[in-house]
C-alpha cells in the first residue's frame, strides 16, 4: 500500500495537517492585528502618509505580488503531482518555485533598503506601520523558502505518508502566504489609490 | 478495569509496559515526551511560581499594612507589583490549568495515549520555563518590568523607563507566547483526532469543551498581545513612532492591542477552572450535570464573546459613546452563558446527593466567589459605573474574587481530586477541609474589603496612601486575611507532600468518577489504556457494559494497539477511527529548541543581533533535523 | 444545519467589527477628508445583520425538529446533530439581541460625543 493510497482511504485530515491550519490561523491573526494598526493609525492622523513622507508606488509592488501569487501555482501543482505519487515531477516544481520566490524576495528587500533611505521609521508612525508590516510578510516568505528547501532535501529519499502530509503542510502555507500578500499589498499601495 | 488474570491478556500489557517505557533517571526527564511527565513539570514548575507572585503578594500586603509603609521603596514596590501579575498570570495559572491538569487530563479523558504531538507538548514547557527564568534574571538583576502586568505607554515607554525592565517584559512575554501558542494546537488537534471511537462531539466530556474553548482563544488572542510586544521593543530599541502622538503614533494603539488579548486571557484563566467544577460536581453529587449541551454550549460561548468586550477596560480613555456602546452590549450579554453555566451546576448540586469532601467543598468556595466576583464585574458593564469606579480597588477586587476565588479555587480542589489518581496516594481529608476553609475564610477577609476602600476612593497600585482616609482599617485586615490565606495554602501543600510519602494506597476509582481517567490504575501506566476504551456516553465510567467490553476485547486482542508506540486517530465530529498512529517517544529535540530559543532572546535583549543571528541559524537546522524523524508508517 | 449554529455568531462578529471600525475611524482626526454618514451605514449593517441572525434560528429550529426522538448520548451522526442543533437554538437569539442592542443604542446616541 502507498502513501498516495492510504492518503485517499482517510476520513479525514491528519492530525500534523489540522496543527498547521491552526499555525495559519494564528499566524493570519498576527496579519490581522497589523492591518488594524494601520487603519487605526491612519485614522489618528490628519494628512496620510505625512508631510515629508513620499507617497509609495503602485506598479511594481502589485507586479511583485503577482508573482508571489503565480509562484503559488507550482507548489499547489507540485502538492497535487506529490499526491499521485509522481515524486519527481513534484520535486521540479517545489524547485521552480523556491527559485521565483528567491527572486522575489530578492527584489523586496531592495525595494525595502532604498525605501528605508528615503523616510525612516523614527519620523512618523507611517513608515513605523509601513516597515513593520513589510519586514513581517517578508520574513514569513523567508520562511516558507526554508520549508521548501527542507523539502527538497527530503524527497530526495522518496516519498511516504509523512512527507506527504509535510507537502500538503507547505502547499497550505504558500497558499496563506500569497493570500495575506495581496492585503499586505493593497494595504501598502492605498494611500497612492 | 480490564482483568489481567487471562494470560493473553497479561502478555499483551506486559508488551505494553515495554513499548512505552522512557529512559530512567534526569535524562528521562529531560527528554520525556510522556504527557503525565510534563504535566508532573508543568505542575512543579508553576507552583515554584505561585509561591514567587505569593510572596510578591504578601511584601505588598505588608507594605500597605499601615500608611506610609517602609517595607518597600515605591521603585521597588512597582517591580513588586508587576512581577506580581505578571508572574500570577502568565507563569501560574496559564500553565498549570493547561500545562498541568490539562496535559495529564485530556489525553486520558478522551481515551488516548498521549498528546497529538508529544515532542511539541515537551517544548512547550521548556520554553515556558526558560521565559519564566528569563524574567525573573531581569527582576534579580534589578531590571524587573514596573511599569504594573499592563504595561501601558508612554509610562512603558525608552523615554519614561530607560535601561531594561520593560525589554525583560516585552521579550519574555513574546517569548512566553510561544509556548502559549503551541500548547493550545496541541490541544485542539488532540481533542479533535485523538478521541476513543465512539466518542462523537456529544459524548465528550465537559472538561474537554472547556479546553477546546480555551485553546482556540488563545490561538487567536495571543497574536495581539506578540504584535503590541514588538511594537514596543521596535520604539524602544530602535526608535520606531507606534505609540509617540509626537510623531503621529497613538498610546491608545497599545491599550487597544493589549485588551483585545487581555479580555480574552481572563476567559482563558476562568475557564479549565469551569472545566474542573463540571468533572466534580457530578462526582461528589453522583448525578449528571444538567442541561448538558446548554453547559458545553457555555463553555465555547464565553470565549467566543470575549472576544467583543475589550474595550470595557478602556471606558475612561476618551472614545467616542458611538463606539463604545458596542463593548456595553457584549459585556452584558457575556455574562448569560457564565449565568446558564451557575444555573446548571446549582441546579446539579441542589437535586444530586451532594457528598462534601475537599474536592467537593472547593468548589462550593468557587461558586460562592464567582457570583460575587460576577455581579461586580457585570456592574463594571455600565459606563458611568465604570468610569467613576475604573482604577479604584473595586476593581481590583472584583478581579481578585475572579481570578483567586473563582479560578485559583477550582484548581486547588482539582489537586486534591486528581491526587490518588496521579500519586496512587489518598490525602488527608480532615486536613484537607482545614486548608479549605482557612483559604476561604482568608480570602473573604483579604478581598471583600477591598470593595468598600475602593467605593471611598483608594486608587489602585499606590505603593501607601496617606492616614485619616478612613481606608486603615479595612487595608489591616487585607494585609491579616493574607497572611491567614497563606497559613492556608501551606497547609495544603504540606498535607499533599506528606500523604505523598505516608498516605493510604489510593484504588483506582476512590470517588465513583465518571470520565475515563478513572478506569484505569493509580498511578496510570505510562501507556494509560490497555485497551482504547469503547464509549457511549459523556459518563463512561457510569456505563458497566462499556467497561466489561473492554475487558473482554483486551483477552481477544482488539484494540490494543501493541505492536508499537500507537494510539488511533478519529475523525473530528463523529469519533469514526479513521488510523493508527505511530506516536514519539523520548526525544532531546525539544530541550534543544527551547535552549536555542532562550539564546536568541537573551541576545535580542542585549543587542548583540549577530549572536542572535546565529542561534536563530541553529534554531532554524534543530527544527529542521527534528522533523526528519519520521514516524513508522502503520500499515 | 452549520448555518444554524455558525450564522448568528458570525453575523455578530461581522456587525461588532464592521461598527467598531466605522465609529472609531469616523470620530477620529482621519476622517476629515472622508464623509461616512455613521448612522446610516451602522444602521444598515445591523439590519443586514439582525436578519441574517433570524434566519440562523430558524435553521436551528429546525435542524431540531428534524431530530425528533434521537437522545443526547446518541450515537452520531444524529447524537451530534441534535446537540449541536439545540446549541443553535440557544446561541442564535442571545448574538440577535447583543446585535439589536448594540445597534438601537448607536441609532439613538448622538454621533461621536466623547463619553
Amino acid at each position: 500500500m502507498t502513501s498516495a493510497t492510504v492518503a485517499k482511504r482517510r476520513l479525514s485530515m491528519p492530525g500534523g495537517w489540522w496543527g498547521a491550519v491552526l499555525l495559519v490561523a494564528t499566524e493570519a491573526t498576527l496579519f490581522a492585528s497589523l492591518f488594524a494598526t494601520y487603519y487605526f493609525l491612519r485614522f489618528n492622523t490628519a494628512q496620510w502618509p505625512p508631510p515629508g513622507v513620499p507617497e509609495p508606488k503602485v506598479t511594481l509592488p502589485l507586479i511583485l505580488t503577482g508573482v508571489l501569487l503565480a509562484s503559488a501555482v507550482p507548489v499547489l501543482l507540485g502538492s497535487r503531482a506529490a499526491r499521485a505519487g509522481n515524486v519527481r515531477l513534484a520535486w521540479l516544481l517545489f524547485l521552480v518555485a523556491l527559485l521565483v520566490q528567491g527572486a522575489y524576495l530578492g527584489v523586496q528587500i531592495h525595494e525595502f533598503l532604498g525605501d528605508l533611505d528615503r523616510f525612516s521609521p523614527h519620523d512618523s508612525a507611517y513608515a513605523s506601520i509601513y516597515f513593520t508590516l513589510l519586514g513581517v510578510h517578508h520574513a514569513h516568505v523567508a520562511v516558507g523558502m526554508l520549508i521548501e528547501l527542507w523539502l527538497l532535501w527530503k524527497l530526495l529519499g522518496g516519498l511516504t505518508r509523512y512527507r506527504l502530509v509535510a507537502v500538503r503542510v507547505a502547499a497550505l502555507y504558500w497558499s496563506f502566504v500569497s493570500l495575506v500578500g495581496i492585503g499586505v499589498v493593497l494595504t501598502q499601495v492605498y494611500p497612492a489609490l | 478495569m480490564a482483568s489481567v488474570a487471562h494470560p493473553e491478556a497479561t502478555r499483551r500489557v506486559r508488551r505494553l509496559e515495554r513499548i512505552w517505557l522512557e529512559r530512567p533517571g534526569l535524562l528521562g526527564w529531560l527528554t520525556t515526551t510522556d504527557h503525565k511527565r510534563i504535566g508532573m513539570l508543568y505542575l512543579f514548575a508553576s507552583l515554584v511560581f505561585f509561591g514567587a507572585g505569593g510572596a510578591e503578594a504578601l511584601l505588598m500586603r505588608t507594605q500597605l499594612l499601615t500608611p506610609n509603609g517602609t517595607t518597600l521603596s515605591p521603585g521597588a514596590f512597582n517591580e513588586v507589583m508587576t512581577m506580581h501579575g505578571v508572574t500570577m498570570i502568565f507563569l501560574f495559572v496559564i500553565p498549570i490549568s493547561t500545562g498541568a491538569f490539562g496535559n495529564y487530563l485530556v489525553p486520558l479523558m478522551i481515551g488516548a495515549r498521549d498528546m497529538a504531538f508529544p515532542r511539541l507538548n515537551a517544548l512547550s514547557f521548556w520554553i515556558f520555563a526558560a521565559s519564566g527564568l528569563f524574567m525573573y534574571v531581569g527582576l534579580a538583576t534589578g531590571n524587573g518590568p514596573n511599569a504594573g502586568w499592563f504595561d501601558y505607554v508612554p509610562l512603558a515607554s525608552r523615554t519614561y523607563d530607560p535601561g531594561s525592565a520593560i525589554d525583560f517584559y516585552a521579550l519574555g512575554l513574546i517569548f512566553n507566547s510561544i509556548s502559549t501558542t503551541a500548547a493550545a494546537i496541541n490541544f485542539i488537534v488532540t481533542i479533535f483526532k485523538l478521541r476513543a471511537p465512539g466518542m462523537s462531539l456529544n459524548r465528550m466530556p465537559l472538561f474537554c469543551f472547556a479546553f477546546l474553548a480555551v485553546s482556540f482563544a488563545l490561538v487567536f488572542a495571543l497574536p495581539a498581545l506578540s504584535i503590541d510586544c514588538v511594537f514596543l521593543e521596535l520604539d524602544r530599541r530602535l526608535g520606531f513612532s507606534f505609540f509617540d502622538p509626537a510623531h503621529g503614533g497613538s498610546v491608545l494603539l497599545w491599550q487597544h492591542l493589549f485588551w483585545i488579548f487581555g479580555h480574552p486571557e481572563v476567559y482563558i484563566i476562568i475557564l479549565p477552572a469551569f472545566g474542573i467544577a463540571t468533572s466534580i460536581i457530578p462526582t461528589f453529587t453522583r448525578r449528571r450535570m444538567v442541561a448538558f449541551p446548554m453547559v458545553a454550549l457555555a463553555e465555547i460561548l464565553v470565549a467566543f464573546i470575549g472576544f467583543g468586550v475589550w474595550a470595557h477596560h478602556m471606558f475612561a480613555v476618551g472614545l467616542s459613546t458611538i463606539t463604545t456602546v458596542y463593548f456595553a452590549a457584549a459585556s452584558m450579554i457575556v455574562v448569560i452563558p457564565s449565568a446558564i453555566q451557575l444555573f446548571a451546576w446549582l441546579t446539579t448540586l441542589v437535586t444530586g446527593r451532594p457528598i462534601f469532601k475537599t474536592p467537593l467543598l472547593w468548589i462550593v468556595g468557587f461558586i460562592v466567589f464567582f457570583i460575587i466576583g460576577g455581579l461586580s464585574g457585570i456592574m463594571f458593564a455600565a459606563i458611568p459605573f465604570d468610569q467613576q469606579l475604573t482604577d479604584t480597588y473595586f476593581v481590583v477586587a472584583h478581579f481578585h474574587f475572579i481570578i483567586f476565588g473563582a479560578a485559583v479555587f477550582p484548581l486547588l480542589g482539582g489537586l486534591y481530586y486528581w491526587f490518588p489518581k496521579v500519586t496512587g496516594r489518598m490525602y488527608s481529608e480532615r486536613v484537607g477541609q482545614a486548608s479549605f476553609w482557612l483559604t476561604f475564610l482568608g480570602s473573604a477577609l483579604t478581598f471583600f474589603p477591598m470593595h468598600i476602600v475602593g467605593l471611598l476612593g483608594m486608587p489602585r497600585r499606590v505603593y501607601t496612601y496617606s492616614p485619616g482616609l478612613g481606608w486603615d482599617g479595612y487595608n489591616m485586615v487585607e494585609t491579616i486575611g493574607a497572611y491567614i490565606v497563606a497559613c492556608g495554602l501551606v497547609l495544603l501543600v504540606a498535607n499533599l507532600v506528606v500523604s505523598y510519602f505516608r498516605g493510604a494506597p489510593a484504588p483506582d476509582d476512590p470517588f465513583g468518577g465518571a470520565t475515563l481517567e478513572w478506569s484505569i490504575p493509580s498511578p496510570p501506566p505510562a501507556y494509560n489504556f490497555a485497551v482504547i476504551p469503547t464509549v457511549t456516553s459523556p459518563y463512561p465510567m457510569w456505563d458497566p457494559s462499556d467497561r466489561e467490553e473492554d475487558a473482554r476485547k483486551l483477552e481477544r486482542g482488539e484494540m490494543v494497539l501493541d505492536t508499537g508506540h500507537e494510539t488511533p486517530a478519529t475523525s473530528v465530529l463523529d469519533a469514526n477511527l479513521d488510523e493508527v498512529l505511530d506516536m514519539p517517544s523520548d526525544s532531546p529535540w525539544p530541550i534543544l529548541v527551547a535552549l536555542m530559543m532562550s539564546g536568541v532572546f537573551a541576545m535580542l535583549l542585549t543587542g548583540h543581533l549577530i549572536a542572535m543571528s546565529v542561534f536563530l541559524g541553529l534554531l532554524a537546522l534543530v527544527v529542521g533535523a527534528w522533523h526528519g524523524e519520521e514516524p513508522e508508517e502503520v500499515t | 444545519m452549520w448555518a444554524g449554529i455558525l450564522g448568528a455568531p458570525v453575523m455578530w462578529g461581522c456587525q461588532h467589527a464592521f461598527g467598531i471600525g466605522v465609529s472609531d475611524a469616523s470620530c477620529s482626526v482621519g476622517s476629515r477628508g472622508v464623509r461616512v454618514p455613521i448612522d446610516t451605514w451602522t444602521g444598515i449593517a445591523t439590519v443586514v445583520a439582525g436578519t441574517l441572525a433570524l434566519a440562523a434560528l430558524a435553521a436551528a429550529v429546525l435542524t431540531f425538529r428534524a431530530m425528533r426522538g434521537v437522545e443526547e448520548d446518541g450515537p452520531p451522526p444524529e447524537g451530534r446533530i441534535y446537540f449541536l442543533s439545540i446549541c443553535g437554538m440557544v446561541v442564535s437569539p442571545l448574538f440577535l439581541l447583543i446585535i439589536l442592542m448594540s445597534g438601537i443604542a448607536t441609532q439613538i446616541l448622538p454621533s461621536c460625543q466623547q463619553g
